[in-house]
């Protein structure tokens, strides 16, 4: 007796004998074809649900995410302040550079330098690009500095808020130190013509003495505050 | 003269470098009253 080509059911010729057998297995077949065939649609269709299931809880997380993650930005960009620059000093040395290339101080309101360098009880000076001539202004007089504060190891605090006017950079600095039982307080607004916002490339720390070193462990923080 | 420069960079890396200045570089006068 001939069988169809897939499932081997049987096909009956004219000359064929028509036996029960025969019905039963193909029926037996079929029905544990349909079985089988029924339980995998099945899983099939679980395994769908499941995945649906998931990726849209991803997406919900995702959502959820995309959220906390705009509020966080919106509270972040609600900050005045920005860090800009955070150094540890590794070495004592003469001069402390801090590069500021790509700091342009006319996004900001002012540039707020944190400056904790010690230097035995040594004055420290900045400059700018480590100019040394007098091209540093305060009032009508020049001077080879633009600011100076005393050493972070008398317990001086130090604020130097740096702006780009016209030309020029300005600094508003001032500082407190201890000074015998009291303290001592220091104020001051001072100009450069050498160097201009867009041309500021680096603070330069020194002190006024080549044979006195500033510390290393210092720290220098710089703050950009937001317009 | 030389003297040590700390340089700290905009990468949070730090050098220290030797450069050649004049005499009269640490010369900071006139000075305020302190």
């Amino acid at each position: 007796m001939e069988k169809t080509s897939q499932y081997q059911l049987n096909q009956w010729a004219a000359e064929d004998r028509i036996l029960r057998e025969d019905f039963n297995r193909d029926n037996a077949n079929v029905e544990a074809g349909l079985v089988a065939l029924g339980e995998r649609v099945t899983a099939e269709q679980s395994a769908r649900e499941q995945a649906v299931s998931s990726a849209k809880s991803q997406l919900e997380a995702a959502k959820a995410d995309k959220t906390a993650l705009e509020a966080l930005q919106a509270q972040v960009d609600a900050l005045p302040f920005v860090k800009l620059r955070e150094f540890t000093t590794s070495a004592e040395a003469a001069q402390v550079d801090v590069d500021m290339s790509g700091i342009d101080l006319r996004q900001y309101a002012y540039v707020l330098v944190v400056p904790r360098l010690s230097s035995g009880s040594s004055t420290i000076y900045l400059r700018l690009n480590g100019i040394s001539d007098a091209y540093y202004f305060r009032e009508a007089s020049s001077r080879k500095y633009l600011v100076f504060f005393q050493s972070f190891s008398r317990d001086c605090n130090t604020l130097i808020k740096l702006m780009g006017m016209g030309n020029g950079v300005a600094a508003i600095s001032e500082y407190v130190a201890k000074s015998g039982d009291g303290f001592q307080d220091y104020a001051s607004m001072d100009t450069n013509s050498g160097v201009s916002a867009s041309t500021l490339q680096a603070l330069s720390f020194m002190t006024d003495d080549s044979t006195v070193k500033i510390s290393a462990g210092g720290k220098i923080t710089i703050y950009g505050v937001k317009l | 003269m030389t003297i040590d420069v700390l340089v700290c960079r905009g990468d949070g890396t730090q050098l220290l470098e030797q450069r050649e200045v004049p005499e009269d570089y640490f010369e900071t006068a006139p000075q305020e009253p302190q």
